[in-house]
């Protein structure tokens, strides 16, 4: 068979595994990680006290530097700040392509399916209303109250399978009464309390510690690998109902683990940094520009995007108005805004 | 090999409670181009759904080779069944040969997601519907026949014996209509697949198929070859039409000539 | 998406609506009379009709009347706003906050707190106003820059960009300053007490005004919402359809947060409760709506003012509580697919 144009795919075969990717994945997924290493480096030597972006490499490797409190600052304030920032950014895209590809609607945002509103709830509920119990306990109420809400929502959506559009409407109407505990906490807590509860709500990765990270990754882990491995059943998605079913997908059991994935994901991210906006949205889209919408290579694209894209926001939170921090909640979606009106604009014929 | 490749009994489809197919009894012919016809809402789509195991039946069986399509497992039916409903879409940015690959979806495991087999059969498709040239181009980047044709490219890719086909050439001007039955056609006469498609063209459908089955509010009302089947008094019948038929001047299948109120040349002179 | 198919004859719609003003009426009296001190219904007709100077009578002009006055027009005129913004951008999920309205009045709002320390619920008012007007036109010049103009898809990714950047924004100013927080953060729950009878009237020409003009354009949202090409074939001038209605919804939209600060759910949800019965025809769809958002906000503000008496909830918390569920029961049962 004469192939006149070079094949756009990298073709893997070894004895028992073969898979396919898009041509353009690997030198993107290279050139994000090197920019993320950049940001990250760069953001860990920003702040009060500087240091230097060498010194940054020399600590984390341990290896010896001039200032001994450098150890500190990095490994003990920043770094895990930084990290978490990262994670929490690939959770979220991830969450955000696989929303994207369940409700095959570009416009979907992880917030719909309640996770947002479901940990926020729970979140400001815990901060407001139980002020006394350990900031700890927050990440796991949150998540709790993402996987409560996702659930009801699921089981309310379902009226004899599942269906995009309900699906879309049930999360709103959980998202006004959620929305509206929320306000009455916010009304009537203690203001310093409530003051607390709205830096939450904007996302934000302040002093968030080695302890936090390490409570966060295996969900990333876990559910990203999952996604990835699912990354056929969301094309077939994609094509319809009515085509997925014919090519022999078990529907209702993948669009499950699908939004069960998504679900984890983007409990998990809300629960340790906060409702950070935009992220699950554009990231999917950055990505599709970038390397087309095959899921193999978009689910990692979109997550080192969204991934790159929060820690940027962290760093640019920090430097706009040192020595206050802005959460880099704000930073996303003061990106994210102009960057969907960008899109507007440049996709006019 | 047997002679019927689908055959149902008692099938009773229904949507909302509401029933659309009711106890019907049908065999569809291996190795044939079967077409359904009938006047809007008579129920050939959801028919074909429900033979394509993408509407469970409120009563009644669909048997494949002698056993109920819903206790296969998925993939297995989806290995000897395709189905490929009317107007799909495509995801943006999608190319052809990504979208033929699709079909591959009900051969490929976890761990083998791109075997040589896979690749053999996606050139293979591309090549049986001439679309190598357009193989990178992004699906909605193609004329209205070539996209259809990518479709059944892919549902090529997915060597079913049996493709079901829901108004195929719905939406393409004359020419690309012609083009996709062609191809349907040599489809059935080079490898024996057997062919369900439903047509709103009555000549199209006397053309083609092989075996024709018209239908009326959820029921049969008759089935033969074309020339069996389309008489003036059953168009009459299911369609409420008045017509005269002739013999096709190119195929020599029935040609039906609706009469309408605007009838005769001699009137304008 | 599917519905089930409603088609009500004429004169079912007429009784209903007439059945639906008495049940307006109905809770306009339990608006006036009920509180923390009740008050009977003859009462209530003596201090409109011949008052003598005594507190019940006081209480009753002063604050109650008022404040269903508000709640009445309020919900009226949100629920109208809601209808044509989701004829509008033909978007059942569309509300005033797509326009960006509630999200740019709260700025102004914000701002005003944050950067002038104002204070009184005029002051507010009028930056509101301000804000809600100078949202919508943003949002309106962006979503006909994209692709085919001012289509509904275009509209609705332009508000939900900006309201996204603007309620960043707010949130911001929260963070910095804890004071503003404060002062503003009753006013941002939405509530319709404590409105004196000048500031209603201060904003009531802006409701009336958006009202007439609203009902007015039913016809002309039917014929829109068959799709645009459809529309211009049938003569209509669209464009000037789509500024008029946009007027409309931002005197509304604007008036209401103006006064009442803002209040969600309205404006997304009765649209949707009412066509379930009236069907897809404008003609029918305003009034309903604003009859269905008048009855609502009312009920709400006095389940507001009662539930956990001698305190009061803010109307716009205790509506999605008690909406919410109704809305969700109707989309199981409704939508099909």
């Amino acid at each position: 068979m004469e192939k006149s144009e070079p094949s756009q795919w990298l073709i893997v075969r070894t004895g028992f595994l073969s898979a396919r990717l898009d041509r353009r994945v690997p030198t993107v997924l290279l050139g994000l990680a090197l920019v993320t290493l950049l940001a990250i480096v760069w953001s860990i030597s920003q702040g009060d006290y500087p240091v230097p972006p060498l010194d940054v490499i020399r600590t984390v490797l341990g290896l010896p530097t001039d200032n001994p409190n450098y150890g500190f600052i990095v490994n003990t304030l920043r770094l895990p700040r930084t990290l978490v920032a990262w994670g929490v950014g690939m959770a979220l895209a991830i969450a955000g392509t696989l929303t994207q590809g369940i409700t095959r609607n570009p416009l979907a945002a992880p917030g719909i399916i309640g996770v947002n509103a479901g940990a926020s709830l729970a979140a400001v509920s815990l901060i407001v209303v139980f002020p006394g119990v350990p900031i700890a306990a927050l990440p796991l109420a949150a998540f709790l109250g993402a996987l409560t809400v996702a659930v009801l929502i699921y089981l309310l959506a379902w009226n004899g399978g599942t269906s995009s559009v309900r699906l879309i409407l049930v999360g709103v109407g959980f998202s006004l009464v959620a929305g509206a505990l929320t306000s009455l906490m916010i009304t009537f807590g203690n203001i310093f309390d409530v003051s607390q509860a709205l830096v939450w709500l904007t996302g934000s990765v302040y002093g968030r510690s080695w302890a936090q990270l390490f409570a966060f990754t295996p969900w990333l882990v876990v559910f990203g690998t999952l996604s990835l491995v699912l990354s056929r059943e969301l094309n077939a998605l994609q094509m319809g109902d009515d085509v997925a079913r014919s090519l022999g997908s078990r529907l209702e059991w993948q669009r499950g683990w699908l939004l069960l994935s998504a679900v984890a994901l983007a409990g998990a991210a809300v629960s340790t940094a906060g409702g950070i906006g935009f992220v699950g949205l554009m990231a999917p889209h950055i990505a599709r520009q970038l390397v087309g919408p095959s899921h193999e290579g978009l689910l990692p694209t979109a997550a080192l995007t969204g991934g790159m894209v929060v820690v940027v926001a962290d760093l640019l939170g920090r430097l706009l108005f040192a020595p206050i921090e802005l959460p880099c909640g704000i930073i996303t979606a003061v990106i994210g805004a102009p960057y969907f009106l960008y899109l507007l604009i440049r996709d006019r014929k | 090999m047997t002679d019927t490749a689908l055959t149902t009994r008692k099938l009773t489809l229904a949507y909302d409670g509401n029933p659309i197919i009711q106890d019907l009894d049908l065999a569809i012919l291996s190795g044939k181009i079967t077409v359904l016809v009938g006047p809007n809402g008579c129920g050939k789509s959801t028919l074909l759904k429900g033979l394509g195991r993408l509407l469970k039946p409120q009563q009644g069986i669909v048997y494949l080779d002698s056993t109920s399509i819903f206790k296969l497992p998925t993939k297995k039916v989806a290995q000897q069944l395709g189905l490929l409903p009317q107007g799909p879409t495509a995801p943006e940015g999608l190319t052809v040969r990504e979208l033929v690959a699709q079909g591959r979806y009900p051969y490929q495991t976890w761990l083998q997601q791109w075997s040589e087999d896979d690749e053999k059969e996606v050139e293979t498709a591309l090549a049986i519907t001439e679309l190598q040239d357009f193989a990178n181009r992004p699906v909605d980047s193609l004329s209205g026949g070539q996209r259809q044709r990518a479709w059944i490219a892919m549902t090529l890719a997915q060597k079913t014996q049996i493709l079901l086909l829901d108004e195929p050439t719905t939406f393409l001007d004359l020419a690309h209509q012609i083009e996709v039955l062609d191809l349907l056609y040599d489809l059935n006469q080079r490898e024996g697949r057997t062919i369900v498609m439903v047509l709103h063209e009555l000549n199209q459908a006397c053309r083609y198929g092989d075996h024709l089955i018209a239908m009326k509010a959820g029921q049969v009302c008759a089935q033969g070859k074309p020339h069996q089947v389309m008489t003036e008094t059953l168009v009459k019948d299911v369609f409420g039409l008045d017509c005269r038929n002739v013999s096709d001047p190119v195929a020599g299948t029935p040609l039906c000539n609706p009469v309408g109120r605007k009838v005769s040349v001699k009137e304008m002179v | 998406m599917e519905r089930k198919l409603v088609i009500q004859s004429r004169t079912a719609l007429t009784a209903g609506y007439i059945a639906g003003i008495s049940l307006l009426l109905a809770c306009f009296v339990a608006s006036v009379a009920l509180g923390v001190a009740d008050i009977a219904p003859v009462d209530v007709y003596n201090a409109l009709v011949s008052p003598d100077g005594s507190t019940e009578h006081l209480i009753i002009r002063t604050v109650r009347l008022p404040r269903s006055i508000t709640a009445l027009l309020v919900g009226a005129a949100v629920a109208v706003a809601g209808a044509i913004m989701q004829g509008l951008t033909r978007n059942p999920l569309a509300d005033p906050g797509i326009l960006g309205i509630n999200a740019g009045a709260a700025l102004a709002v914000v701002a005003a707190v944050f950067l002038f320390n104002a204070t009184s619920l005029s002051v507010y008012a009028g930056f509101a106003l301000l804000g809600a007007a100078i949202s919508a036109v943003t949002v309106y010049s962006l979503g006909s820059l994209g692709r085919g103009g001012l289509t509904p898809l275009n509209l609705t990714i332009a508000g939900a960009a900006l309201t996204a950047l603007v309620s960043s924004l707010t949130t911001g100013m929260l963070i910095l300053s804890q004071r503003t927080l404060d002062e503003i953060r009753f006013w941002l729950a939405g509530s319709v007490a404590g409105r004196d009878m000048e500031l209603v009237m201060q904003v009531m020409p802006y409701l009336v005004l958006g009202l007439v003009l609203g009902l007015a354009l039913g016809k002309q949202l039917t014929t829109l919402s068959l799709g645009d090409s459809v529309a211009k074939g049938l003569g209509q001038k669209t464009i000037w359809i789509k500024v008029l209605a946009a007027i409309s919804v931002v005197l509304l939209a604007g008036g209401s947060v103006a006064i009442a600060g803002p209040i969600g759910f309205i404006g997304l949800i009765v649209p949707h409760i009412v066509r379930f019965w009236t069907g897809a025809d404008y003609r029918w769809i305003l009034p309903y709506s604003a009859l269905c958002g008048a009855i609502l906000l009312l009920l709400a503000d006095i389940g507001a003012r009662l539930i956990i008496q001698p305190q009061e909830l803010p109307v716009g918390i205790v509506m999605p509580l008690l909406g919410a569920p109704f809305f969700i029961y109707l989309t199981r049962s409704q939508v099909r697919r």
